[in-house]
């Protein structure tokens, strides 16, 4: 079987990224497959940071990886042998790589940023887990570039509006899965610049990798009869999106990004138009890696603050509603991990196997 | 080191002080800085990383929900264009903590008291070991400097005759509490009792000089039925505590800019172990010295219980065990006062307490033969013995006036203060004297304090030092009778009293936790966490700064002076200083105090 490496990602904090964790990493232990966990942001503490509601916990067994910092062990019930100190450094200490000798619960907060993840997941690489967790922070989504796909916990959290959030669903499952795998010659890759070639292969323009306002396209709308390819190396905004999306580009024109995240992180829904766009006139989307999406989770809860004492307190949005909006907007697996039946969690984690 | 280019950005709308204050900091320690204007989005902060090149990035930001996810794109797009791995994030602000910080995805999160020499280990890649404040404290002498010399020529000679009277007096006469402080100085030796050597002769002498109820325990081992041994698993618990919280626990000092007053705070649970959190507590807030007071019952027992023994009820028993518990728990500079002015066991309090080096005790013969009860003839017999251990120990007492709480005018009360500081200093002794800051039956009666507190304290300042050059120490506690059991009301007064207390110069003051008048029964932490933390602010607020009392403390300090010199004519008239005790001069049953009846008829020829 082969190793898959997964990130929970969040469209906000609440949105049940440790929840869906704790679903997934309790569906999977006790089977045959090894389960490795780790976390971008800081899991398993029992209220939250920010509202001091109470938050899920993670309860790990023994066999269970982890790549956790130092701190998190010394508040930890489970007990891990650590197998390995990384060089990564946090808030919280170094990050420490292990096996659970004694099941507990586990306060997990690891590497937070992309290049540690990979370290991360290189080691458990070497070890038997055969599924490898990556539970999100927030709202980031950066260092899913990691994973071999992610799983996106969105809901009342992020807004109560559940148009707006079945539309922004609908956004992400169009950015991360319609657009194709692209390639393009390696010097221009490794270039570190955005570039406009012609059909000819000729650059006709270098412009700055990270595209944050139109002014940074200055030049593009002269190129657009003799122009074949665009490729950003970095972030663009949604302005610059937008302004793009309403050139005239010839049929055939193909936008290549890195991955998927340098879009979602301009405006989602001005980039899924922009993919909408450019394939509408004959065009083509890509990245030079993928990152699927493989299935949303959807919570009713947030934490509603109240006048005068702001002090927060659980409120819930129509879960019913949630559920089937957000399943109309997108092509992937879509689930209540908490009101969920058995065999609809059977089915959803079966299906992650088949990416 | 080599300089860094630091970038420096307020995520915030307005909020931008502190990191003003850090960068003044970081350029002052030779790095190179770019500060942005608050308010910025995300994205205008990461172009402006990527055109200047920066090493390190700082940002400010006060919490609210819906913020953190600002700040997490904000890490997003540093990982996303590439600049994550070498550029080093920080983020500040009031609400932040480590596990946020690295919940937002920063290298580093300064919550509020970060200092800058912490974000600049952060900016030069270095680990911040924070400056140890737990040496700083050392223990201060209370009394030096002072000369002790009579600046009121007429009251010296007056004290000094009473002095002799008392010395004379006392001179062929013991009492049971002197025997038992004898015995414990000459047959009990604390290194002997620490390596559990049985001391066969103590042991046969000093069950003889007690009462029944420690008698009963040494001979039948029946425990004071509010009282009860420790078990096993409660000491091990107890030191486990004690290590855990000196690692993480720091001393830090509440006088800001000032050198003085020390500030003093009681414990007294009953509980050994309960007493060492709130000492714990009191190191850890501030308090410079903590005070150790006995069970009501203690002072009208003759002699001690044995063993490490917690009790029901306020006032934590007097034993060597309780004593070296307690000692063995205080950090290094914290100064230990234990109370010996009231009771039968005067002098052996004092022995002991010096056994188990404490810094300071507490020795009064008016105030104890008449506030608490026991007759004057045996405490004044006691208290010259006391006194003797006290200087033997090196231990200054402070003189307390709590009379004055009873109805005694205050220049009566100091007139026996004044007694027994004479007497201490003829004995060798090194007195404080402890005026009370307080809303006393006479300044109720006399309308002292109706427009302020502020007068009639200083007053009884003023006059003190126009008599002798000598420690003062306001107490016990300040602000007594002031306090209500709105605990905001009763920390926002002690912290006034304190601060007038820092303005005179006082040398320390005792303060009462916000809750000790009106908590029917133990004291509570959060109470003590109030006072000190409100003190600390009172010196905060008004530094070095000065109030300026009205023309009326000017008069009423003449009075308190003139008044005092009245009563110890007085008393030198009355020829016998226990007579002048026994007949009110004093204080007066008309004023509300009685001479005490505990240890009658005990005083002994030698």
């Amino acid at each position: 079987m082969k190793q898959l490496t997964v990130g929970i990602a969040g469209t906000a904090k609440n949105t049940g990224k440790t929840t869906t964790t704790r679903v997934l990493l309790e569906y999977f232990q006790g089977r045959e497959v090894g389960v490795g966990i780790t976390s971008i942001g800081y899991d398993g503490e029992s209220v939250d940071n920010i509202t001091g509601l109470p938050k899920p916990r993670i309860f790990l067994q023994k066999g269970d990886f982890a790549a956790v910092t130092e701190k998190c062990l010394e508040v930890s019930s489970a007990r891990m042998k650590i197998m390995d100190r990384m060089d990564i450094h946090t808030p919280l200490g170094r990050v420490v790589c292990g096996k659970v000798m004694k099941e507990g619960l586990m306060v997990i907060a690891g590497p937070n940023q992309s290049g540690h993840l990979r370290m991360i997941r290189q080691w458990m690489g070497n070890q038997e887990a055969g599924l490898v967790i990556v539970d999100g922070a927030l709202n980031r989504i950066a260092p899913m570039v990691e994973t071999d796909g992610f799983i996106l916990a969105t809901g009342a959290a992020h807004t109560v509006d559940i148009d707006r959030l079945a539309l922004e669903t609908h956004s992400i499952g169009v950015i991360c899965n319609h657009p194709e795998i692209m390639e393009i010659p390696y010097p221009l890759s490794s270039h570190g610049k955005t570039l406009i070639w012609s059909r000819e292969g000729d650059i006709l323009t270098e412009l700055p990798a990270f595209l944050f306002e139109p002014e940074d396209l200055a030049g593009v709308s002269r190129l657009l009869d003799s122009a074949s390819l665009f490729y950003c190396p970095g972030v663009i905004s949604g302005p610059c999106l937008g302004y793009m999306g309403e050139l005239p580009f010839r049929e055939g024109m193909k936008f290549v990004f890195d991955d998927p995240v340098k879009l979602l992180l301009s405006d989602v829904i001005t980039a899924h138009r922009f993919v909408e766009r450019i394939l509408a006139i004959g065009g083509r989307v890509g990245y030079l890696r993928s990152l699927p999406l493989l299935a949303v989770t959807v919570n009713p809860f947030y934490p509603s603050c109240r006048y005068g004492t702001h002090q927060y307190q659980a409120d819930y949005i129509d879960r019913e509603a949630l559920l089937s909006r957000v399943k109309a907007a997108v092509d992937v697996p879509v689930i209540d991990v908490v009101s969920g039946r058995p065999e609809q969690l059977d089915v959803f984690w079966k299906g992650l196997w088949h990416i | 080191m080599i300089p860094k280019k630091v970038l420096l950005a307020p995520i915030d709308p307005v909020h931008d002080v502190g990191i003003k204050m850090i960068r003044r900091g970081v350029e002052e320690a030779g790095h190179q800085t770019v500060l942005l204007q608050p308010d910025l989005t995300p994205e205008e902060i990461i172009r402006e990383i990527l055109k200047h090149s920066v090493d390190v990035v700082l940002l400010s930001r006060s919490l609210g929900y819906g913020v953190a996810e600002i700040l997490a794109r904000f890490v997003d797009l540093a990982d996303a264009v590439g600049i994550r791995q070498s550029v080093r994030l920080g983020i500040g602000g009031m609400a932040i903590r480590p596990e946020l910080a690295a919940e937002l995805g920063f290298d580093a999160g300064f919550g509020p008291g970060t200092t800058i020499e912490e974000a600049l280990a952060f900016v030069e890649g270095r680990e911040y070991v924070p400056q140890s404040v737990r040496q700083k404290k050392e223990k201060k002498d209370i009394v030096k400097g002072y000369t002790y010399k009579y600046r009121n020529e007429t009251i010296a000679g007056l004290l000094s005759r009473i002095t002799d009277n008392i010395l004379s007096w006392a001179s062929d006469k013991t009492s049971p509490g002197v025997l038992r402080a004898q015995v414990r100085e000459e047959l009990w030796d604390v290194d002997r009792w620490r390596n559990y050597e049985k001391m066969t002769e103590f042991l046969e002498e000093y069950p003889k000089l007690c009462g029944d109820l420690p008698r009963n325990f040494y001979e039948k081992g029946i425990m004071h039925p509010k009282t009860r041994r420790f078990v096993r698993e409660e000491v091990v618990a107890l030191e486990s505590y004690i290590r855990a919280t000196r690692e993480r626990m720091e001393v830090p000092r509440l006088q800001h800019t000032l050198l003085k007053p020390l500030v003093f705070n009681q414990y007294g649970t009953g509980c050994p172990f309960q007493d060492t959190g709130h000492i714990k507590v009191s190191e850890a807030w501030g308090a410079d010295g903590v005070i150790h007071f006995d069970p009501s019952w203690g002072a009208r027992t003759e002699g001690f219980l044995d063993g490490f023994l917690t009790h029901q009820e306020d006032g934590t028993v007097i034993t060597p065990a309780n004593l070296n518990r307690i000692r063995n728990s205080l950090e290094p500079g914290t100064l230990w006062q234990v109370r010996a002015h009231r009771g039968l066991n005067t002098p052996e309090t004092v022995v002991l307490a010096g056994k188990f080096k404490a810094d300071l005790t507490k020795i009064n013969i008016c105030y104890g033969a008449l506030g608490a009860g026991t007759d004057p003839a045996r405490l004044t017999v006691d208290a010259v013995a006391a006194i003797r251990y006290a200087a033997k120990y090196g231990m200054h007492f402070d003189v307390v006036t709590n009379e004055e709480l009873s109805g005694v005018p205050a220049y009566r009360a100091f007139a026996g203060m004044l007694i027994t500081v004479d007497l201490a200093l003829r004995l060798g002794g090194r007195p404080i004297l402890q005026p009370l800051f307080c809303f006393s039956p006479e300044v109720m009666l006399e309308g002292y304090m109706r427009d302020n507190y502020v007068d009639f304290n200083v007053a009884k300042i003023a006059a003190l030092r126009r008599i002798i050059d000598a420690p003062i120490w306001p107490g016990a506690p300040i602000g007594f009778l002031t306090h209500t059991e709105d605990r905001v009301q009763s920390s926002t007064s002690t912290a006034y009293h304190a601060s007038l207390a820092a303005m005179l110069g006082v040398d320390a003051i005792t303060v009462a936790s916000s809750d000790e008048a009106y908590s029917g029964g133990p004291i509570s932490v959060p109470a003590k966490v109030d006072t000190l933390r409100a003190v600390a602010e009172g010196f905060r607020f008004f530094g070095g700064s000065r109030i300026e009392p009205s023309g009326q403390a000017g008069v009423w300090s003449g009075e308190i002076e003139a008044g005092i010199e009245r009563v110890l004519k007085q008393v030198v008239d009355r020829g016998e200083f226990v007579d002048a005790i026994y007949d009110g001069i004093l204080g007066s049953r008309e004023e509300g105090v009685y001479p005490g009846r505990n240890g009658r008829d005990t005083v002994m020829k030698k």
